[in-house]
């Protein structure tokens, strides 16, 4: 049984060095708990401005781990903010070591705030609140 | 660059420093970690354990984790370091969360955990072989998520 399932979209425009253009950076974050197993999925698309169908760089990880549903306490949140977190995070370095073959240059990956994700992943959860600093990230204390 | 039998590279380095708590007790984190290159393949352990200065045989929290990574056989590269450094630093910060969240029952309160630099983590990996990276004056590689 589906408990939550929640999507987050972020654009942004960023420059770009392919062709002396602006490319695209898309991050779609869809996030759900079946009979306790979380699964987090994100896609990352990067285009570039002379070709919007045909994106230079395109990504997409699906992780999945154990959730206690019935103890969804802070920190069984923090173990969730924190995967989704570094799920992202590796999808960036990968992006970047894409780019980095290509030799395109002067790009920006941005990754999305804490907060963020955690209120996409979703009210029920969300019921645990977590504190997050003017930047919208969470005060993980390392 | 081949890799021949036995280990290229067994370096060890030690973190201290000292943390502080609400209670006013001394606490410190000691972090250790080995790295083995073997035939392509990383074997990389991180010892880190948590205790009062007042209890230094008994820690509040001790943990071990180990990570294989297999790199390619074109190690050289630029690519390759990175990933290597990458991985170090994402299996440093998984054992810290779990340090941390072992911590959090204990009430303890204001403690962190302290980080290497990017540079020291590639210190202790780096072999003759593997391709340098460039670090800026905090010893941050220049790239980083």
């Amino acid at each position: 049984m589906v408990i939550e399932t929640n999507e987050l979209i972020c654009s942004g425009i960023y420059g770009m060095d392919a062709g002396g253009e602006d490319g695209t950076f898309t991050t779609n974050f869809g996030f759900e708990i079946i009979d306790n197993m979380a699964s987090s999925k994100i896609e990352m698309t990067y285009h570039g401005a002379d070709n919007e169908k045909e994106p230079l760089a395109y990504l997409k990880t699906t992780l999945k781990f154990w959730v206690d549903e019935a103890h969804m306490n802070t920190e069984a949140v923090e173990r969730i903010l924190f995967s989704v977190k570094y799920q992202s995070s590796f999808m960036l370095f990968m992006l970047y070591q894409k780019f980095s073959g290509l030799n395109i240059q002067n790009y920006r990956l941005i990754s999305l705030p804490d907060e963020a994700f955690y209120h996409a992943i979703g009210d029920k959860i969300a019921h645990v609140t977590l504190e997050f600093n003017d930047s919208g990230n969470y005060s993980f204390p390392f | 660059m081949e890799y021949k039998g036995l280990a290229v590279q067994m370096e060890a380095f030690e973190f201290t420093e000292d943390l502080h708590v609400t209670n006013a007790n001394e606490c410190e984190v000691d972090f250790d970690l080995n790295v083995k290159v073997l035939n392509g393949q990383i074997v990389s352990m991180m010892d880190m354990q948590y205790y009062s200065i007042h209890k230094p045989l008994t820690p509040l929290a001790s943990l071990r984790t180990s990570m294989k990574l297999w790199v390619s056989p074109n190690i050289p590269d630029v690519s390759c370091s990175e990933r290597v450094l990458y991985s170090l630093k994402m299996q440093h910060r998984y054992s810290c969360f779990m340090l941390y969240q072992k911590l959090k029952p204990l009430n303890l309160q204001n403690f962190y955990l302290p980080t290497p630099s990017d540079e020291e983590f590639f210190k202790v990996v780096k072999s003759q072989t593997m391709a340098d990276l460039i670090f800026d004056v905090n010893g941050k590689y220049i790239v980083s998520f």
